[in-house]
């Protein structure tokens, strides 16, 4: 009977150790997936982009990837048109970028995740970005 | 820069002698030839693209050496002419004149004899005249002297003159007897001079069309000047045949017969037959004691002869000049003759009163004085005879000195003062020919110096100089001997200069060749080869303009050794602008071929590419440019595809995407150019909107 009574405590241990990983582990991902708002977004299509087919539809897309060069500057709003190099295609795009005060400048060579989304006149605009 | 100018000649005087001037030339030319030879030797290093500065404007100049030699022909041409009147035209002399010296020798003869009996009469009749041989002594002979007249009336140089005085005299006289007969003869010889000059007037009228055959005119040269001469002088022996059949019907009234007598003495003497007029004169002063004029009354008398030749001579003048005004071959100087084309008034033989005796000697340049009587008359008339016989005296020690240039002169001035003056009349048949060959003799010397023959011009000039020492043929030698050597020098130049592109300048060397020597041989067949390169560089410039403006820089570059001369000679600036520019647009494709197949060395294919791709418009197609990216595109298919995509989007307007396009090309051809621009401009764009 005694022997019964040690294994079962055991497995209850088990039980409670593994159901506590469980739960540390599923709460930590749902703590992280909660933080990354950029892993819910699409992938940017690029070669659709680069083919010209209509990507005006509203969708938002993210771009990780690195500033390749500042294109452009309109000094009446800010703006920055930045080449920006993705980082799993290598392809390079044009991303206006539109300055904010809670974000930090962009650099050259900086390796940025961003929200984006293509206007009617193909524009890929940056929503916002982070660090990666 | 250098100048290779022409030295002229300098002025005649300076180079009288022919051998000294001949080697000069030669010299000159060696020189100038040598110069001309060093600097126009061919340049067959590749031709600049910039004309030199020596190629603009003219560097040869020929001008100086023209000027020159035009002003030395001027001088020449108004030495000769003052040697001869000949020079001045073929007909210098008067028409008459010319026959005058053509005059047969049986001619001569006859005119001598005709003068000798004229002086035999006027020495009867005044023994104290000019011509006077037997002296002061001898006794006035009136029935010899009439008897002298009478015989004047055979011959035919008298034109009737003698026989109307007589007619004069027996109508002073108050002779009675029948002049029915006379006057019957009298009509019916102006009925036949009539129809004679009728005759000579159609003649004329046909002479003076032109011959279909030949292109002539039917009568000749001279034809129609000298059937013109012949109305002229029957017309004058019909004027003075109704003159004397008026004579023959004026009532009888002696004072009437008085006036015609002096108005026909006034005539005579402005037709300068001063003879006559002096044997009238005489026959006047015998008849009459009343030696003074009466204006008046001789007015009314030649109003009234003028109104009745006018009747009579009405149609003829007035044919006459519709002949003239038609017929404008009719050389001026015959119409210039004293005789042509004037009225029986102007002439002063229907109208012989005072003025119109000073109106006809007007016309001959040399106005009649004012008679008031016939002493003064008969003064007039002995001083001109005196003129006559001194300037006769100085035409035969001319003659005899051979200055033929001066006695010329000397007898067309004798002809307008003394024009029936046996002074003239009796110039001996030798002495006429050697003024007429002289005159010949010059005027062929100023063709010959005209039309620049100076063969002719050399060969005339030692002619003439024997004839006449006068005539001065040195510089005529020395210019002949001269401007062949200079034609020549200059139509070597022009040639030497053909051959080394400087065509302009070697045609106005091949005109001053041509102006100074235009008929020597050598000259002519040196011109013929500059002539033959001119038309091979005008066919040259055709196709060189004709490639200019198809854009054909290849060929334009190929035959840059050809075409550069003539764009420099041409001075079209515009021609210029366009073929440096065909130039350089063909060393752009040149060095992007050569850049292309560098790149393609080194393995960058899409630079290589991107190198015979992104070329201008003139030359995109290009023959090696397309072969080229033929041969580039298996190696660079994707970046062509971008690239194309890149500029298909840039056409759409698609400038985003266009930009992408070129941000991924140019990270295959990092620094290119071509791509680089595009993205700035792009940018530019898509960062202002």
């Amino acid at each position: 009977m005694a022997r019964n009574t040690g294994g079962a405590k055991g497995w209850a241990v088990v039980s409670t150790v593994v159901a506590a990983v469980s739960i540390g582990a599923l709460g930590i991902l749902l703590f992280q997936t909660k933080l990354d708002r950029y892993a819910r977004l699409s992938e940017f299509p690029v070669e659709s982009y680069l083919e010209g087919r209509g990507m005006w539809s509203g969708d938002f897309f993210r771009i990780v990837g690195k500033v390749e060069n500042i294109l452009h500057l309109n000094e009446e709003d800010g703006v920055l048109l930045v080449s920006v190099e993705m980082e799993e295609t290598g392809r390079i795009l044009p991303i206006l970028v539109t300055p904010k005060e809670n974000q930090a400048p962009l650099s050259r060579n900086q390796q940025l995740k961003m929200e984006v989304a293509v206007d009617q006149k193909d524009r890929i605009n940056c929503l916002r970005y982070d660090k990666k | 820069m250098q100048r290779y100018k022409l030295n002229g000649p300098g002025p005649i005087s300076r180079n009288l002698l022919v051998s000294v001037t001949a080697t000069t030339a030669c010299l000159l030319g060696m020189a100038t030839l040598r110069t001309v030879s060093q600097e126009a030797t061919p340049d067959r290093s590749p031709a600049p693209t910039s004309p030199s500065p020596g190629s603009q404007g003219s560097d040869f100049d020929a001008s100086e050496g023209v000027d020159a030699f035009s002003q030395e022909l001027a001088v020449l041409q108004k030495a000769l002419s003052g040697n001869s009147a000949t020079v001045l035209s073929p007909l210098g002399m008067p028409n008459d004149l010319n026959a005058f010296l053509n005059s047969p020798p049986t001619d001569i003869g006859r005119v001598t004899a005709y003068y000798s009996q004229l002086m035999a009469t006027l020495n009867n009749l005044n023994p104290t005249n000019p011509y006077a041989t037997t002296g002061p002594t001898k006794a006035q002979d009136i029935g010899a002297a009439e008897q002298g007249l009478r015989s004047l009336t055979v011959f035919g140089e008298d034109e009737m003159i003698s026989r109307i005085l007589l007619n004069h005299i027996q109508a002073v006289r108050g002779e009675h007897r029948s002049d029915k007969g006379r006057i019957g003869q009298i009509d019916r010889e102006i009925a036949a001079r009539e129809v004679e000059i009728r005759r000579k007037e159609w003649n004329l009228e046909n002479e003076a069309s032109p011959n279909l055959l030949n292109g002539e005119l039917l009568g000749g040269k001279g034809g129609a000047a000298q059937t013109l001469a012949e109305i002229l002088s029957l017309k004058e022996r019909l004027r003075a045949l109704v003159q004397e059949r008026a004579l023959l019907t004026t009532v009888r009234n002696p004072l009437r017969r008085r006036a015609q007598f002096q108005l026909f003495i006034l005539e005579l003497t402005s037709q300068q037959r001063y003879i006559h007029a002096l044997i009238a004169c005489g026959f006047y002063r015998y008849l009459s004691s009343d030696t003074t004029f009466d204006p008046q009354q001789l007015e009314e008398e030649r109003n009234s002869l003028e109104a009745e030749n006018r009747e009579q001579n009405l149609d003829y003048q007035a044919s006459l000049k519709e002949i003239q005004s038609s017929t404008s071959v009719i050389p001026n100087a015959v119409n210039a003759s004293p005789l042509l084309g004037a009225t029986p008034s102007d002439t002063g033989a229907g109208g012989s009163g005072p003025s119109g005796a000073t109106s006809a000697a007007s016309a001959q340049g040399d106005s009649l004085p004012r008679f008031n009587s016939i002493t003064g008359l008969e003064t007039f008339l002995t001083t001109k005879i005196m003129d006559s016989r001194r300037k006769r005296q100085s035409f035969d020690g001319m003659i005899s000195g051979k200055r033929y240039g001066l006695a010329q002169a000397l007898l067309i001035d004798l002809h307008s003062t003394a024009r029936h003056q046996p002074e003239l009349h009796t110039i001996p048949l030798e002495a006429r020919h050697d003024v007429l060959n002289y005159g010949n003799k010059v005027r062929q010397l100023s063709e010959a110096l005209s039309s620049l023959d100076y063969e002719s011009i050399k060969a005339l000039s030692a002619e003439a100089g024997e004839i006449d020492s006068m005539i001065g043929t040195v510089p005529l030698k020395a210019f002949a001997e001269k401007y062949p050597v200079q034609g020549r020098i200059w139509a070597r130049q022009a040639e030497l200069l053909s051959r080394s592109g400087k065509f302009r300048e070697a045609e106005e060397m091949m005109k001053a060749a041509l102006q100074v020597a235009p008929l020597d041989k050598e000259v002519q067949a040196t011109l013929k080869n500059v002539q033959d390169d001119l038309l091979e560089k005008r066919e040259a410039l055709e196709k060189l303009k004709k490639i200019v403006k198809d854009g054909d820089y290849r060929e334009a570059f190929d035959r840059a050794d050809e075409f550069l001369p003539l764009v420099e000679s041409d001075g079209d600036p515009d021609l210029e602008k366009d073929f440096d520019s065909l130039m350089n647009r063909e060393k752009d494709v040149q060095a992007s071929l050569e850049k292309s197949k560098a790149l393609e060395h080194r393995g960058e294919h899409a630079a290589a590419w991107l190198e015979v791709t992104e070329v201008h418009e003139t030359v995109e197609d290009d023959s090696r440019f397309v072969s080229r990216r033929t041969e580039l595109s298996a190696r660079s298919a994707d970046f062509a595809k971008g690239y194309y995509s890149a500029k298909d989007f840039e056409e759409e307007g698609k400038d985003v995407i266009a930009l992408a396009w070129y941000l991924n090309l140019l990270n295959e051809v990092p620094g290119s150019d071509v791509l680089n621009t595009r993205i700035e401009d792009l940018s530019r764009r898509v960062g202002r909107k």
